[in-house]
């Protein structure tokens, strides 16, 4: 009985060390880790419109589209407060996992361009979906057009679940904005 | 201090981790696609492998026997998310990389397998060495494995590419497979030369 109370008092006490060790890392790492992730959305979002200065979320539900998700909306507004176009934040499911991007509109129904901000597809292959090489290709692409692979878009090579996952998202997400009539035209 | 050197030597060839131990591959098989990763994850790996064993070390006096293993894991698992924190805060794109194998650190047999056979029972120096020994044999594999993966499945080093255009990288190497293939070629080759030191030794007595 003494034995198993040292013990358990041994236990606990190392319980706590680690305890304490770990929420004070934790504390001090918090505001951090919020603000690199704050950061990484906000520099895909600016390289999609360089001229911002501000993005104002707009007050929307999640909500799924097929397979894919819109995760939240915001819109991109100059020094003047002017808006100039509109980008989400959706999600698709990739060959891996989720691929998360952002996808912008400017006021002429085209696309400012998308940006991969989360993916866990095969190294060396559909992880080439963040690659400026495959994304370019999208910026100024009207919302009218086709987005089907191997015919207006170029596929990643040997990758055609990525391409066709990244695709439909943006498709879902041109569907998003037609139905919420928020093509730009206002 | 030669039997600390030679602790520390022990690591990089005779007793590598992954190459003659053969233990907690699966870090070393998924990580090794780049260079880069290869380099984060070992640093990641060293810095949980070296705190783990001079925090068992130093406190084994006062660890009771049938006790040591939850302690242990719980010294090594706090260390992990210690390290993953730090990670996120100020290294987010390698976190991103490394993904899921920080922490699965938690669970790497080689950690748990050292804190046990050598922390536990030897002084905090002769720890310290028997870490920064295996931390470095660990390196050495995993960069092995990464740089032959890198160069001839992915064409490049350091993602910078080497070839011209017309190269067609052997994507096999940066899949799952090549790990294998890879990793196996490579144990072969250190057997290969361990046997042949070992022979000159024994005809040079």
């Amino acid at each position: 009985m003494k034995e198993i109370l040292r013990l358990s008092m041994v236990l606990a006490i190392v319980g706590c060390l680690a305890g304490l060790a770990l929420s004070s890392v934790y504390s001090l790492t918090r505001q951090q880790i919020l603000f690199q992730e704050e950061q990484a959305i906000f520099s895909a979002q600016k390289a999609l419109f360089p001229e911002a200065e501000e993005f104002r979320p707009l007050e929307i539900e999640s909500l799924v589209l097929g397979s894919v998700r819109i995760d939240s909306a915001y819109e991109a507004l100059d020094a003047d407060k002017t808006v100039k176009g509109l980008l989400i934040n959706a999600r698709t499911p990739g060959y891996g996992g989720m691929i998360v991007f952002v996808v912008g509109f400017d006021l002429e129904k085209q696309l400012r361009g998308v940006q991969v901000t989360s993916q866990s597809e095969t190294p060396g292959l559909g992880a080439n979906v963040s690659k400026k090489s495959f994304l370019d290709q999208f910026i100024n692409k009207s919302i009218e057009d086709p987005f089907e692979v191997k015919n207006d878009v170029k596929a990643i090579t040997a990758s055609t679940i990525t391409t066709k996952a990244i695709v439909q998202g943006i498709r879902s997400s041109i569907e998003w904005l037609q139905s919420n009539d928020m093509g730009g035209t206002s | 201090m030669k039997s600390l050197l030679s602790i520390f030597n022990r690591g990089l060839l005779k007793e590598n981790p992954v190459f003659i131990l053969m233990l907690g591959l699966c870090s070393v098989l998924a990580v090794s696609v780049s260079v880069v990763n290869a380099i984060g994850m070992t640093l990641a790996y060293s810095f949980v492998l070296i705190c783990s064993e001079l925090t068992i070390s130093s406190c084994r006096k006062w660890i009771p026997k049938s006790l040591r293993v939850p302690i242990f894991i719980l010294t090594i698992a706090s260390f992990v998310t210690i390290l993953g924190l730090v990670m996120k805060a100020y290294f987010p794109d390698l976190d991103k990389a490394l993904g899921i194998f920080i922490p699965l650190i938690v669970v790497n047999c080689i950690i748990i397998g050292r804190v046990e056979a050598f922390a536990y029972r030897k002084s905090v120096i002769e720890s310290l060495f028997d870490s920064l020994g295996m931390s470095a044999g660990y390196g050495i594999a995993i960069i092995a494995i990464a740089v032959v993966r890198e160069i001839l499945g992915n064409g490049t080093l350091f993602d910078i590419p080497l070839f011209g255009a017309h190269f067609q990288p052997a994507l096999i190497l940066i899949l799952p497979p090549g790990a294998f293939l890879v990793i196996g070629l490579e144990i072969a080759l250190v057997n290969a030369i361990l046997k042949k030191t070992e022979a000159k030794r024994g005809t040079s007595k």
